[in-house]
């Protein structure tokens, strides 16, 4: 225990100051191996048989997939699709901004996509619009949470494969507390606007001509809200493995890319698919170090120790879970969702299945959890490109994230902690999971 | 973000080389698992040597990334070092210092995953379904580590080199 002890502070002071991720893990690793005595050689080998399994593979594809998708133009024509429906209420633009982020999440399943397709466009016009910039900044960077927890999501393919559940089912937990989470911050989001001083609203138009702008609007969209059902209606109809629905999205968005949406081009697409290859390249080093360290620390029954010894503060469930909650903000506020949501399977799995809490409700809290922290200073790194997309320093967009944060994701924390339903509805409905 | 601060032209080479092959590896993996939901649902026909073949395109896709991501010094990081360190010697200094402790994880990695693959080179041992050898699988992770390597030994020298030029100005 004191190896590990020692390796966690080793962990957070590295973290802290900036090493890359990866070799933070690497380095742990190796402090672990060598405090305790144990035999490096067998780890490596280890480490590259976890990174050969098949089901990862739907990691690079839906990564590649996302960074086409932002490049495609497919994330304008979600814009004026919602806008279509709600553009033209007080705080209109706002509620675009989270909807589309959600649906955007549908397809790309990263938060960091979300903002660079989403941000990029949706700061701007807000601020034109009349929405403060700070606040405009913080909307987008909260939104883009919702790329965590809609699915496809790569932090839940990760926490599945880690943790040996059904990446399907895991998808499926999320999707409810996402759309808690849209519909809380759309309902804040109008109550702001209302403050807002020459806030600009699209004109009201009559409804003969509206049902025209929503039909025009849904055609254009029709191939971008196309793939969510075939990717989502593959993997629950049994047609094709999440890996499989990964790779069909990809070859997908290069047709519609080209020739519908125009947005991609050879220079583009090259740009697209060298910047999901270098984030794949990134969360696999990390994931490689990661699986030596898990195994490091399962040789020395650490994460049984940390379940005994929560289990000694207290063996009151509800407590023990307000713990992991806390556990699970500070792993999201230190590393990215895809570390985290590693971390977590591998640390506090153990924990969770000790004390009875069932798998895929715990994925679920996981993904609430790190999206909270992915937005939660000091490391926030959806919070802070967000703010270099929006030009603004985080004195600037603070409190409103802080609002956002308190009444919005958080309610919503607990919830899905307290109210395992919220998860486990739609696992159990469509696949029957017990 | 990519940083290619003050890379010279053999890294830019390497770097340019490995941005090609991530774009092969990732296009024709993609294919391939097309290639599978054609082969099983339009033909009827499933080729089992395809998961193998998508591992190995995959795998190479992972380290020869990993190894683009190291040159490109675009690893994920934490971001509170502005907080912690206050000035940019101090920054300097802390920056060399963390590359060389990810030159010493990545040396440690690259002795025993050569060991590894030195290993099934040696035993000659083959994939179940196509029959190749399985070092071939192995040798991404090898050579994914060497090029680590190299990139941080670089890095770290010039880092080094900016260090003392930094002294040197404040003397």
């Amino acid at each position: 225990m004191l190896a590990v002890t020692i390796a966690l502070i080793l962990i957070v002071v590295l973290l802290l100051l900036e090493v890359p991720v990866a070799y933070v893990f690497g380095a742990a690793s190796l402090l672990i191996v060598v405090l305790t005595g144990r035999d490096i050689a067998f780890l490596i080998p280890y480490a590259y048989q976890q990174e050969s399994g098949f089901a990862l593979l739907a990691l690079p594809l839906f990564i590649v997939a996302g960074s086409l998708m932002g490049a495609s133009g497919i994330s304008d024509q979600l814009v004026r699709f919602v806008n279509s429906f709600i553009g033209s209420i007080r705080g209109g633009l706002g509620a675009v901004t989270i909807v589309t982020c959600a649906l955007f999440g549908a397809i790309a399943g990263s938060g960091s996509s979300a903002i660079a397709a989403i941000g990029s466009m949706m700061i701007p016009r807000m601020v034109e619009a009349g929405y403060p910039r700070g606040y405009a900044i913080s909307l987008v960077a909260c939104s883009s949470v919702l790329a965590i927890l809609i699915p496809p999501s790569v932090a839940m393919i990760l926490f599945a494969i880690t943790s040996g559940l059904s990446v399907a089912a895991c998808f499926l937990s999320t999707i409810i507390p996402g759309i808690l989470i849209a519909t809380i911050y759309c309902l804040m989001n109008f109550r702001e606007a209302r403050r807002f001083e020459g806030l600009q609203v699209e004109e009201k138009v009559g409804p003969v001509e509206r049902v025209f702008k929503i039909g025009k609007a849904t055609k254009s969209a029709f191939w971008a809200l196309l793939m969510p059902g075939i990717m989502l209606g593959g993997i629950y109809g049994g047609i094709f493995t999440p890996t499989e629905a990964a790779a069909v999205a990809l070859m997908y968005t290069i047709p519609v890319g080209f020739l519908i949406y125009k947005g991609l081009n050879l220079k583009t697409t090259q740009a697209a698919i060298v910047e999901g290859a270098r984030n794949t390249g990134a969360i696999m080093m990390m994931l490689f170090f990661l699986f030596i360290m898990s195994r490091a620390m399962v040789q020395e029954n650490i994460p049984k120790d940390i379940a005994q010894f929560m289990l000694s503060l207290s063996d009151n469930p509800i407590v023990i879970l307000l713990m992991i909650n806390v556990l699970l903000l500070m792993i999201g506020m230190l590393v990215d969702d895809s570390a985290g949501a590693v971390l977590a399977a591998i640390v506090l799995m153990p924990v969770v299945r000790e004390v009875g809490i069932h798998p895929i409700h715990f994925a679920a809290i996981v993904g609430t959890n790190l999206g909270l922290g992915n937005v939660t200073p000091p490391c926030a790194p959806l919070l802070f490109m967000s703010g270099a997309i929006g030009g603004q320093t985080i004195d600037q967009y603070i409190r409103p994230t802080l609002k956002l944060i308190c009444f919005g994701h958080l309610p919503v924390v607990l919830l899905v902690t307290y109210v395992p339903e919220l998860a486990l509805y739609l696992p159990r409905m469509l696949m029957g999971i017990q | 973000m990519e940083n290619f601060d003050a890379v010279g032209p053999w890294e830019q080479r390497t770097i340019n080389i490995l941005k090609s092959l991530m774009i092969f590896f990732a296009m024709a993996l993609a294919l391939l698992m097309v290639v599978t939901v054609i082969l099983r649902y339009g033909v009827e026909k499933p080729f089992l040597a395809i998961e193998e073949a998508a591992v190995l395109l995959g795998l190479w896709l992972y380290f020869v990334s990993a190894a683009y991501v190291t040159g490109a010094r675009a690893h994920i990081c934490g971001g509170a070092l502005h907080l912690v360190v206050k000035t940019e010697q101090g920054r300097r200094v802390v920056r060399f210092l963390s590359t060389l402790l990810c030159l010493s994880v990545s040396c440690v990695a690259l002795y025993y995953a050569a060991k590894y693959g030195w290993f099934t080179f040696d035993k000659g041992r083959k994939s179940t379904y196509l029959q190749w050898p399985k070092y071939l699988w192995v040798a991404s992770m090898v050579f994914g580590f060497i090029v680590m390597t190299l990139f941080l030994a670089l890095q770290g020298r010039r880092d080094f080199a900016a260090l003392r030029e930094e002294e040197a100005h404040q003397c």
